[in-house]
Parts: C-alpha cells; sequence; structure tokens
C-alpha cells in the first residue's frame, strides 16, 4: 500500500497541492518578477470596470490602459508608482515607494483625472465634529442624499517602505505608508501574498491581500460630516478598516510584442468603511481582459 | 579490373597528397576567452592569443578593437600572447605574414547582457 493509498481524500489532495507547490518546474517563474533595464511601453485595449462602491458614483470603466515603466538602476517608475530600491537579493527586496491612493480614485472624475486632480492642495471642511456636538455614528441605518453635494475628496499620494520576498513561486510582500499629500494625514498598511504558475505562454496569479487604513484615510474619503450631512447623508466617523482582496491573472504571451491579459479582484470591505452612508457596497468585483501590445 | 585497382590506388595517393598539403599550408589564429559577455557598452577584458603558421618564419598579429594594433616580428607559433582588448562590438584578430598579408583571422564575439530588474508586480497587473 502505497502512502497516498492510506491517506483520507483531504490529505491526498493536500499531498498532492504540496507536490505540485514545490516541484522543481515551478522554480523558473522568477522571470515574470523581472524587467529589463530602461523604458519599455506598451498599450492595451480591452474591456474591464473598477467597481465603485461608492453611492451614486458609476462604475470606473477600462477600455484602454497604458504601460509606461522605466528602470534605471535602483530606481523605476511603473505608470504612476514610483520606487527606489537600495536593498535587494537574490530572493529579496526593500524599496522605498510612492503611489497613488486608490480610494480617491472613487471620487475622482473618470478617465484621465488620475494626474490632475493630486496636484490641488487643501483639505475638505471634514474635520470631525467637536465633542458634545451631538453627531455620532449611526448604529444601523443609513441615510443618504446627493452625493454632488459632498465635500470634495482629493486623490492622495502614498509614500513608504516595502519589503518583497521571492520563496520558489510565492511572493510575500508587505508594505506600509503615509500620505505625501497632506489631505487626510492617513497611514496604509498591508500583507500579500501571490502564487505564480508559468506553464510554456501561460502566466496565471493567485493572491491575497489584506489592506488596513487608519481612521484619518478612511474618515477622509468615507466620514460623513457638516457638509455630508446638510447634502441629506447620515453622520458618520470614519474608523481604521481593513480591506480584503483576492486576486488572479492569466496572461498568454502570442510573441515578443503581443499577449492576452486578464484580471479579477474580488474585494471586501469592512464595516469600519462599509457601515458608512457614502458606501453603498461592501462587495467589489473588479475586472479587465484584453489585448495588449508592448514596445 | 587491374587498371581499374591503378587508377583507384592513384586517386587514393593524390587525395593523400591534396590533404597533407592543405594541413601543411594551414595555420590557425586563436583567442581565449571566445566570447565576452558585458552589461556596460564596451567590452574590456584580458585575452590569450595562441597563433601557429608555416607560411612565414615571422608573422603579424592586428588586433582590431576600439584602434587597430599590429603586433610584429612574432614567431611563427606563439602561446600565450596576452593583450587587453576594448570594443563595443566584436573584436577581430588576424594572423599576417611579415608582408602585412592575411593568413588566418578568428573573432571574439561581444554580446550584451541586459540587465534584470526585479519588479513589484508582474507586468500588466491591472489590480
Amino acid at each position: 500500500m502505497t502512502v497516498l493509498g492510506s491517506c483520507s481524500l483531504g490529505l491526498r489532495v493536500l499531498f498532492l497541492i504540496s507536490a505540485f507547490c514545490l516541484s522543481p518546474m515551478a522554480s523558473s517563474t522568477d522571470s515574470a518578477y523581472l524587467a529589463d533595464e530602461g523604458v519599455s511601453l506598451g498599450l492595451s485595449l480591452g474591456y474591464g470596470q473598477l467597481d465603485n462602491p461608492v453611492y451614486k458614483k458609476d462604475d470606473i470603466p477600462l477600455y484602454a490602459l497604458p504601460r509606461i515603466e522605466v528602470f534605471a538602476g535602483d530606481f523605476s517608475f511603473a505608470n504612476t508608482q514610483f520606487a527606489w530600491t537600495p536593498v535587494w537579493g537574490d530572493n529579496y527586496q526593500v524599496s522605498l515607494f510612492t503611489q497613488l491612493n486608490e480610494d480617491g480614485l472613487y471620487f475622482a472624475k473618470h478617465s484621465a483625472a488620475l494626474t490632475a486632480i493630486r496636484t490641488t492642495g487643501g483639505r475638505p471642511s471634514m474635520t470631525p465634529p467637536p465633542p458634545g456636538s451631538g453627531i455620532e455614528t449611526p448604529a444601523v441605518t443609513k441615510r443618504r442624499g446627493d452625493i454632488t453635494k459632498i465635500s470634495k475628496r482629493k486623490l492622495s499620494a502614498m509614500s513608504g517602505i516595502e519589503a518583497i520576498v521571492d520563496w520558489q513561486s510565492w511572493r510575500f510582500s508587505a508594505h506600509w505608508s503615509m500620505e505625501l499629500t497632506n489631505y487626510h494625514k492617513g497611514l496604509q498598511g498591508a500583507l500579500s501574498a501571490q502564487r505564480l504558475f508559468l506553464f510554456d505562454q501561460h502566466l496565471v496569479l493567485l493572491g491575497a491581500e489584506i489592506q488596513h487604513l487608519s481612521a484619518g484615510l478612511v474618515d477622509y474619503y468615507y466620514g460623513s460630516a457638516q457638509q455630508e450631512i446638510r447634502a441629506g447623508f447620515s453622520p458618520f466617523l470614519g474608523h481604521s478598516s481593513q480591506k480584503y482582496s483576492l486576486k488572479a491573472s492569466y496572461q498568454y504571451q502570442f510573441n515578443q510584442q503581443w499577449q492576452f491579459i486578464s484580471d479579477i479582484k474580488y474585494q471586501r470591505l469592512s464595516s469600519g468603511i462599509a457601515d458608512s452612508p457614502l458606501i453603498d457596497d461592501s462587495n467589489l468585483l473588479s475586472f479587465y481582459a484584453g489585448f495588449a501590445w508592448n514596445y | 579490373m587491374m587498371l581499374r585497382t591503378k587508377l583507384f590506388s592513384l586517386l587514393f595517393i593524390c587525395s593523400l597528397a591534396f590533404v597533407g598539403s592543405t594541413f601543411a599550408q594551414a595555420g590557425y589564429i586563436e583567442a581565449t576567452p571566445e566570447n565576452c559577455v558585458t552589461i556596460e557598452q564596451d567590452c574590456v577584458m584580458d585575452v590569450s592569443i595562441n597563433w601557429y603558421t608555416e607560411v612565414s618564419k615571422t608573422v603579424c598579429i592586428r588586433v582590431t578593437d576600439q584602434q587597430i594594433r599590429l603586433f610584429c616580428q612574432k614567431p611563427n607559433q606563439g602561446q600565450n600572447f596576452a593583450i587587453t582588448v576594448q570594443n563595443n562590438r566584436n573584436i577581430v584578430l588576424e594572423l599576417l605574414s611579415e608582408q602585412l598579408e592575411p593568413l588566418e583571422s578568428t573573432e571574439i564575439s561581444l554580446f550584451h547582457q541586459h540587465v534584470k530588474k526585479r519588479r513589484r508586480d508582474i507586468a500588466w497587473s491591472i489590480f
């Protein structure tokens, strides 16, 4: 009787998964995380959308995606993400990075608003109410009003440190960042794990992530204070919260220049965000599929 | 039958003579290492050159990298002649007679290794 034969079905499945995960064939997956030094450009046309959880705000459509990447020495720029990697080895790296906060995207004018919005300064009049003002966090019900009359939420930039460790075909990362643009002085951290599969020209990536957002960040984007109450929304004071994400990517490389790309991401917002009257949906599903051309 | 055997023998002897004369005339020039892999614009490395010829008692060696260098008054057989080369393309080494007639040549192939940088995420990761 073989070892597998004496095991229960569950254990057998676990054995098979472990054997598959630890198999030597998976050792070549590192290349997907490597890029050539220099400038790399690309354009993808396809269809997708970024699910927008904000009440009466449209999902953000994705039809054309550019890819602008520059790798020069220890510095890199990938679309809107800038990173400096002073510490790195064969299977680890530590980077300082700057990137846009995704929560700001939900309130931005869609399409090309990314870069325009972050340059405007100031902080919206959304400071938490003083003690004893009578504004308290509602228990259950949400009252909603005119979303167009809430105070403006600006797209913020976050800057922080990230550590990445690669082990076989797994990638584990942790990052912590603070706001750079001084709109909400918020903090954000994340832990993630990814598993990469490469078969000939096929690439499959499965990942999970847990994000932690500070109270300041949550309150800036999802809090409901004087202006929101005047617009008809029930009051809400944002607390530190979590976002839980599951992600899957599939890519097929036709040749050096052309490839099929697809991404799908499920995200669940914890109650610290989901209970906001500005939030319409705490379960988000974003996706994109298209053809990409690389120069 | 006899005539055919003689013809064969004659042909065989002629072939041997031809092959022999070819080898006798042959010379060579070889460089070690034969390839240069670099991440820089230029390849810079120390090369060891071996050569042999019967055509001439003394020879010249011409090295074409960033410049053209000529090393003359060399014996017709040499080993481990060391020089430093530098170029951004293949490097040519030629064995010349005293009258600077090309006898043999070889090339050091240059390969540019593109530096790979570690990414924060795979390319085309959307979300």
